[in-house]
This record gives C-alpha cells, sequence and structure tokens, in this order.
C-alpha cells in the first residue's frame, strides 16, 4: 500500500525537478525583459532580442545621438550614406574579419552586425534574433568596415 | 520480547525497504521544503531497523535514506553531475554509519541511552557532514531556521552550535518513535525525552537572545540577473552594459539614500572595477556619499591569479581592504585561487564578517571571523545556478544558523536572491523575491560579545563523542561479561 504510494511520489518529484531544472528563465530585468538563450542550428542565440539593426548600431557606437533617417536600402551603398550621417566612417571590407572593428554584413539574411569575436566565434547581432555566436566564421559576402570606432566595453 | 519487538523482528525485508524509502522522502523534502518533516524524518527508519536480522541489511537501510535525502538537493546539478552523485553517495555513507552504529548499539546499554542513541548517533554523521569537501546543505537545524513556530528551539544555537539544534530534532524523532513502537519499557524515557524538548523549547521562548544595541543602516543590492545574462556579457558588450547599468542604479539608489552600509551579491560585476577608474566612477559610493561598500568582484592581480573578492570601497571610491573567498567551490572554481584567511574586514561602520557563498554552509567560516571580532556578518552569494529549485532556501537557512550560532544579525544578498537580513534569534526583516532586481533597506545592529559556541566551537561534539564512545565502552565490556557466562552455561 504505501511502496506504489512512495514510487508516485518519488516520480512526481523527479519529474518536477528535471523540468525545474531545464525550466527556461525569463527574467524581468532593471531594464529589459531577459528572454533565455537558445541554440539555432549551430549556432547560438545568446541575447534573443529581435530590434532594429539602425537602432542597434547608433546604441553601440553613437549612444545618445538622436537618430538619423535610417538607410534607405539593404545594401552597402545605402548604409555608407546612413552610417555617415551617424559620424561613422564605413569602407568596403578589404578580407577576413579579425573581429578587431565591427562589420556590416550583407550575406544571406543581412545585413547583420558583427561586434566582436568570442575565443574564435563571431559574436553578431542579427535583427531578426538578436545577439549571436557563431560556431565560425561567416561566410565570405561584401562587407562594409566601421574604421576605427569602438563600442565602450562597460 | 514485547509483541512490537516481536512483530519488528517479522517485518518482510520489502517493508523494511519500503519504510527507509519512506524516510528517505521525508529527510529529502524536509531539506528541500517542508521543514516541519524533520521531526518525524527517520521514524519510518528506526522502525526499519528494528530487529534488522544482519548488518548489511542495515547499512543497506540506511544507505537508501541518505541516497534518497541526497538526491533531493538536484539543485547543484547545474553545477555538474560530479559535485551531484559526490554529494548524494557522501550522504549515504553518513547514513549507513546511523544505522549500523544503532544496530550495533541498541539495547546493550540502557533504556535512557536506547532513546539518546538516535540522536547522538545524528549528530555524528552531521558533524561528519561538515567536513571535507564535499559537506553540503544537510541539517535539521537547517531544515527550522525559517519556521517562525519553531524558532524558541533555535536558541540553543549560540551555545552548542547549530549542530545542537539538530540533536534536539533528532531526539525529538527518537522520542516519538520510542512513545509509539517502543513498548512499556522505553515510555518513561521516551516522554522524559520530549519533555526535554519541550523544556529547551519553553526555556528559547523565555530567554531570546540579545540583539544588540548599535545601530546600522544597510542595504542588500540583488541584481536579480540569471546566469544567462552574465554568459552574453562575457562575449556581448551590450550585454556586459547591461550588468553595469543594473548596479549602477540599485547602488547609486542606495547611496542616495544615505544608508551606511552598501553590500553587493558575489561576483556581481565581472569586470576589472577596480583596475578601471571609470567603473569606479559608476559604480562606487561617490565622495560625498555616506555610504560604503561592500562589493563582490572578481580580481585578477598580476601575476595572473584570480580571486572571488568582496571589496571594502569607502566614499570616493578608495578600497583600504579586501576579503578573497577561502572555501572554493570544487570543480567549479579551481580557477581560482582561495583567500588566506577568515578574517573581518575593518571598516569605519564595524567590523564586517564575510562569507561568501559556499563558506555560509560551514559552521566554523562564521565562528571565525566572529571570533576574530566581526560585529555583523555579510553573506554575499550568487545562487543563480539553482535557478528556482529548492536548494536557494536551504542554503538561506544555513546562513541564518550562522547568525544564530554567532549571535550576530547577518545581511544575506544574492545575485538572483534570496536577499534578506536575519537577526540574532533567526527572524527574517524582509526578504527580495528571485531574480527581482531591487534593493533590500534594514537596520542592523552590531554585536561584538562572543557567544558560547564560538568560544569554544564544536564542543557539543566532544560531549556526544563522549557519550558514543562510553556506550560503545559499555556494550563492549558487557558483551565481555555474557560470552564466559554463556560459555559456562553452555558446559553445564
Amino acid at each position: 500500500m504505501l511502496a506504489p504510494l512512495l514510487l508516485a511520489y518519488a516520480g512526481a518529484r523527479a519529474w518536477a525537478g528535471y523540468h525545474e531544472l531545464r525550466r527556461q528563465y525569463v527574467v524581468e530585468g532593471l531594464f529589459r525583459t531577459y528572454q533565455p538563450p537558445y541554440p539555432d542550428g549551430d549556432a547560438w542565440v545568446i541575447d534573443p532580442r529581435p530590434g532594429d539593426l539602425w537602432t542597434e548600431v547608433r546604441d553601440r557606437y553613437r549612444p545618445g545621438v538622436p537618430l538619423p533617417p535610417p538607410p534607405a536600402a539593404p545594401t552597402p551603398e545605402a548604409w555608407t550614406r546612413a552610417l555617415a550621417a551617424l559620424d561613422l566612417p564605413a569602407h568596403p571590407a578589404p578580407d577576413a574579419w579579425s573581429g578587431a572593428e565591427p562589420r556590416l554584413w550583407f550575406g544571406p539574411g543581412g545585413p547583420w552586425l558583427l561586434t566582436g569575436v568570442f575565443g574564435r566565434q563571431p559574436v553578431f547581432f542579427d535583427p531578426a534574433r538578436g545577439v549571436v555566436m557563431a560556431p565560425e566564421r561567416l561566410p565570405d559576402a561584401p562587407a562594409l568596415e566601421l574604421t576605427g570606432v569602438r563600442e565602450n566595453p562597460w | 520480547m514485547s509483541r512490537l519487538d516481536d512483530w519488528a523482528s517479522r517485518l518482510a525485508p520489502s517493508a523494511r525497504w519500503t519504510l527507509a524509502g519512506l524516510a528517505g522522502l521525508l529527510n529529502g523534502a524536509a531539506f528541500v521544503d517542508v521543514g516541519w518533516l524533520a521531526l518525524v524524518a527517520n521514524v519510518p527508519l528506526l522502525v526499519a531497523l528494528r530487529g534488522a536480522p544482519s548488518a548489511s541489511l542495515a547499512a543497506g537501510l540506511g544507505g537508501l535514506v541518505g541516497l534518497l535525502g541526497g538526491v533531493h538537493i538536484y539543485g547543484i546539478l547545474n553545477y555538474g553531475w560530479l559535485l551531484f552523485v559526490g554529494f548524494s553517495v557522501y550522504t549515504a555513507s553518513q547514513m549507513v554509519i546511523y544505522a549500523l552504529l544503532l544496530r550495533a548499539l541498541t539495547g546493550r546499554v540502557g533504556r535512557l541511552y536506547d532513546v539518546l542513541l538516535p540522536a547522538l548517533v545524528w549528530t555524528l554523521t552531521e558533524w561528519i557532514r561538515t567536513v571535507g569537501p564535499l559537506a553540503m546543505p544537510a541539517s535539521y537545524v537547517g531544515c527550522l531556521a525559517d519556521l517562525p513556530a519553531l524558532r524558541p528551539w533555535l536558541a540553543l544555537a549560540p551555545i552548542t552550535g547549530g549542530l545542537g539544534v539538530s540533536s534536539l530534532v533528532a531526539l525529538a524523532q527518537s522520542g516519538l518513535y520510542f512513545l509509539v513502537f517502543g513498548g512499556r519499557d522505553h515510555r518513561v524515557p521516551a516522554v522524559a525525552a520530549l519533555a526535554f524538548v519541550g523544556a529547551v523549547g519553553a526555556w528559547g521562548a523565555a530567554s531570546p537572545p540579545p540583539l544588540g544595541d548599535r545601530p546600522l543602516t544597510v542595504a542588500g543590492v540583488q541584481g536579480g540577473l540569471a546566469n544567462p545574462q552574465y554568459a552574453a556579457a562575457r562575449a556581448d558588450a551590450a550585454a556586459r552594459r547591461d550588468v553595469v547599468r543594473t548596479y549602477e542604479t540599485l547602488s547609486h539608489q542606495a547611496y542616495a539614500r544615505g544608508v551606511d552600509l552598501v553590500v553587493w551579491p558575489e561576483t556581481a560585476v565581472r569586470a576589472p572595477v577596480l583596475d578601471t577608474p571609470s567603473l569606479r566612477r559608476r559604480l562606487f559610493p561617490p565622495a560625498d556619499a555616506h555610504s560604503v561598500l561592500v562589493a563582490g568582484l572578481l580580481f585578477e592581480n598580476r601575476h595572473g591569479q584570480s580571486y572571488n573578492l568582496a571589496a571594502y570601497v569607502v566614499p570616493g571610491g578608495e578600497t583600504p581592504d579586501a576579503y578573497a573567498k577561502k572555501r572554493l567551490v570544487p570543480n567549479a572554481e579551481a580557477h581560482l585561487t582561495p583567500g588566506d584567511a577568515w578574517r573581518p574586514l575593518d571598516t569605519r561602520v564595524g567590523r564586517l564578517g564575510v562569507l561568501i557563498c559556499l563558506e555560509s554552509v560551514y559552521p566554523d567560516a562564521g565562528r571565525a571571523v566572529a571570533a576574530r571580532g566581526a560585529e555583523l556578518l555579510l553573506v554575499m552569494s550568487n545562487d543563480a545556478g539553482f535557478g528556482w529549485s529548492p536548494i536557494t532556501r536551504h542554503m538561506t537557512n544555513r546562513a541564518a544558523v550562522r547568525a544564530l550560532e554567532t549571535g550576530r544579525w547577518l545581511l544575506r544578498v544574492g545575485q538572483a536572491g534570496v536577499t534578506t537580513l536575519i537577526d540574532p534569534t533567526g527572524a527574517r526583516h524582509g526578504q527580495l523575491g528571485l531574480f527581482e532586481p531591487a534593493v533590500l533597506y534594514g537596520e542592523a545592529r552590531l554585536r561584538d560579545d562572543l557567544t558560547p559556541f564560538v568560544r569554544w566551537g564544536d564542543w557539543w561534539m566532544g560531549v556526544v563523542a563522549l557519550l558514543l564512545g562510553g556506550g560503545v565502552f559499555v556494550s563492549l565490556r558487557r558483551r565481555r561479561a555474557a560470552r564466559p557466562a554463556s560459555a559456562a552455561s553452555a558446559r553445564r
């Protein structure tokens, strides 16, 4: 009589614990809501927060500056003109990305903002997903390098 | 042989295993969420052990209880399987000792001793659990520390340490067991044991510990961020800025309120704050502030050694003193260098005894800082890795035991929680919710007198060891004396 009850309780406890440990946390932070990270193919979306790429560029490299009109088209040329309005010098990227300077990458699904590398893994902002860490370097595609631009690390 | 003895000796092995399973689940539930169950948790095991036909069966029954109790602390799985399995097996091994000693000594010394024995043996095993790298939360006093109705019994902790309160819980279990299952012979000692437990409660209710008379306004800053936010902050500057901005905003709220002491949780900001003037300006109390800060930071020195640090910061940003976590979490903090000693920070608001995370689980660190003059205890913890698992409750309760033992007010500040202010009676003065970004304000009081526990440490364990050793001695003498007699009667 007692044994089935104990087994049922133990099973329920194990089930609850399993789900408790696997539960993804949505954290109501002081400034925004943090969604749980998730894998997306080989990549990890480490900070899921889909958003506007143009605003992201301004917030990272020219915080506090009024937002000029966004690029007219998702092309390097249109972005170069728009970035000039933010006083951000952009040039066609000459070679593979080392992570030293931020880039705008115009490959499939782009443009994305490549912000840095973690170890050897590129970290970028994809307006559809948020901040993503890719397992290896992104495929070659037209890109703009934001020359001499530094993001405040803190 | 009483009818109950007869019944117990005829218990089928499956019934004994079931009872042990019940005891394991009751112990586990008591540790993680239903604290009062501790008062009865081992009663089914005592029934299962009664008349157990072999030592190996007794050991197995005890081991099952320990294992089932241990696995309830599954929240540590987030820190690795090794720690979880190691801890569970370690807990099981303690209960094997419990079962074997009970089997060896019950009925061999005297009826009163029989009733005391479960408490003595439990005390021994709980004390062993405070020793060694796998010593982790699992104490009866920790089960009770947040139950207001049982607070009078916690008054024993400044004298005996939390261990004495656990002894009392185990004595209550034993009293109940012998009252119900012990037969007529054990009824009087069982009633005496329960009366003693009741008397201790009455004494505790009548003589609560002094609360101290030097007030100090305190603020615990709880960022409320989860581990994924810190993981993202390692790779992405925007996420890092969020962490810094969270602590900057909350800390300045506290500075603006003019509290005496502001405390961050463990490793709240994992950036080189001490080496970065702009961060010091943003995060530390400004020169015209009244508050001092104890900041939980990671710090790397010029030799490349990293420390889990509690830095004492005065208005203007200078850091006259710092404490480095001495007892590091096995495996998870292997990359850090341990500090050299438990010692209080000598600050302008008083001597502050800092315990970082795991250090608050053990009685020795709290006792050491109190003995060295700490007037207030600070427990800085992370606990985000435990998520919403109930181990956080037990970790907080274990920290509360440090307040009881040392007679100090204790401010516990968790990165994810629990942030709370605890007085020397164990009462909580406010508490923030898990993963809630907020500041807890309160008024603590400073004390510098030394409790008997702080003066004499594990003296209670010494008494228990003497009683156990005495029981073993008497038992062996009686066995030796019985052997020639039985041999002689066999010859006749």
